[in-house]
């Protein structure tokens, strides 16, 4: 009971920074300080496993190089750091290349999914309220446009806590439950740890759809070989 | 000479930070970008009516790229101390907005994070994840926040002229650098991947290079079918599951 209750809390305030986080993405300062890259790596280091938070977050910030259109892979990050930590708290290993760890980012990926939706509403429900308010059609303008913005901010903030919530609970689940599999093939791990990050860098060169730049990669491809090599 | 003052500047560059909070269906940014004005049009107009008047002149619908409303946010104010209408400061802004945003969104929503985030994985398969971070934090922030700081301080400077300076900051030339860029360390990533994750390709020989040639081989199909990853990570999670559970 004690740790259910320890896992809500942590979840909750991973949640309210998270929320805090993604308004940082959105608009205050939108400074990439919420980069897969960046949270996932610092999940890892602090649960004593920065291997898996460098892969999970390899794999993320390649992903987030589709086009955007709403999709808010900064909460990806969170949703995959969060869901890193908690294991940890649970007791059970998210490994690179294994069942959980793939299920994880799996997860995270879709969930982003939803940010478009959650940006849509949020946007409804903005309009509602300028409607409604009409700032700048009052006497004293400044005051109500400033307590727009601070009303259309919380909401913001509200909306960005609530999904990574759900985010986090659904990524935790899936993870718990394929940590269960025992590996018996070695061969699986190793194709999946280096075959995820491999479909997330085709997923971004292939986001970038240009032919011309598929030679540039192949430049860069054979350089790397050659450092291989050497 | 400028009414303006730097603080006033400070303050117009922090109140554009919320502008894409206040974004909604209709008015979009409108709200945003009058919230981030009336700390200038403070300064600029004596008269309390006035700038109440100016303020309502900018609740038509507004959308341009947020990093660079600064030089549009700038150009108004100049219009507004030149003694220009409310109509002709609406006109600019109508044209203005569209031709902003089409320079920023191929800078700062292709080419830039593609390059850095590029650049930022390859760093960190091959020297590390500390230098990584650094590349990543660093290099985004010093070309936005440069661009976004002087931005503001253009627009009021150069008034109509400042968009054609903009153009030439942000080239389709300089884009097209950053996304060869990107595409040279996307490149570098197979190798990378294998050498950090994996013990079995470490040594170099011809599966290595398979690897790296269905690499690029997946990324010409992605380009004509973007969402298809999904597929293949469920089908990766499945033979991962099955290839486990199975006896």
């Amino acid at each position: 009971m004690d740790e259910a209750v320890k896992l809500l809390g942590v979840s909750v305030v991973f949640s309210g920074i998270g929320g805090a986080l993604a308004l940082e993405r959105r608009c205050l300062g939108q400074m990439a300080l919420v980069q897969p890259l960046l949270v996932c790596f610092l999940a890892g280091w602090v649960i004593g496993q920065p291997e898996v938070g460098l892969w999970l977050g390899t794999c993320l910030q390649l992903f987030s190089l589709l086009p955007r259109r709403g999709l808010d892979w900064s909460t990806a990050g969170l949703c995959a750091a969060a869901t890193l930590y908690l294991s940890s708290l649970l007791g059970f290993k998210v490994e690179v290349g294994s069942p959980a760890a793939v299920v994880v980012l799996l997860v995270s990926s879709i969930s982003i999914l939803t940010t478009s939706v959650i940006d849509r509403w949020v946007s409804f429900y903005h309009a509602r309220l300028l409607t409604r308010a009409a700032p700048l059609s009052k006497d004293d303008a400044r005051v109500e446009v400033a307590r727009f913005v601070n009303t259309s901010l919380y909401r913001l903030w509200t909306f960005g806590s609530l999904a990574l919530f759900l985010y986090i609970a659904v990524a935790l689940f899936a993870a718990a439950l394929f940590s269960r599999i025992p590996l018996q093939n070695s061969w699986t791990v190793e194709v999946a740890a280096v075959g995820a990050p491999l479909l997330a860098m085709a997923v971004a060169l292939g986001s970038m759809a240009r032919r011309r730049l598929l030679a540039w990669a192949l430049v860069g491809a054979t350089l790397g070989l050659g450092a291989m090599l050497l | 000479m400028s009414r303006l003052r730097t603080m006033d500047m400070v303050n117009m560059g922090l109140r554009l930070a919320v502008l894409q909070g206040t974004y909604c269906e209709g008015a979009m940014q409108s709200t945003g970008f009058a919230y981030a004005l009336s700390a200038g049009i403070d300064r600029i107009l004596d008269d309390e009516d006035a700038r109440r008047e100016a303020l309502r002149g900018f609740s038509e619908p507004f959308n341009t790229h947020p990093f660079l409303a600064g030089v549009l946010a700038g150009a108004c104010l100049k219009l507004l101390e030149q003694g220009c209408s409310r109509a002709e400061i609406g006109s600019f802004l109508r044209t203005a907005m569209g031709a902003v945003a089409a320079v920023g969104d191929p800078f700062f929503l292709s080419a830039l994070p593609a390059a850095m985030s590029a650049v930022a994985v390859a760093v960190a398969l091959w020297a590390g994840p500390v230098p990584a971070l650094l590349v990543l934090i660093l290099g985004f922030n010093f070309i936005h926040m440069v661009i976004r700081v002087r931005a503001l301080s253009m627009g009021y400077r150069h008034g109509l002229e400042a968009l054609p300076r903009l153009m030439r900051w942000l080239s389709p030339a300089r884009s097209r650098g950053l996304t060869i860029v990107a595409a040279v360390a996307l490149g570098l990533v197979p190798a990378g991947a294998m050498i950090r994750f994996s013990t079995t390709f470490l040594h170099f020989d011809w599966t290595a290079v398979l690897v790296v040639a269905v690499a690029l081989v997946l990324s010409a199909a992605f380009s004509k079918a973007r969402h298809f990853y999904l597929h293949i990570s469920t089908a990766l999670l499945a033979v991962v599951y099955f290839a486990e559970v199975l006896p």
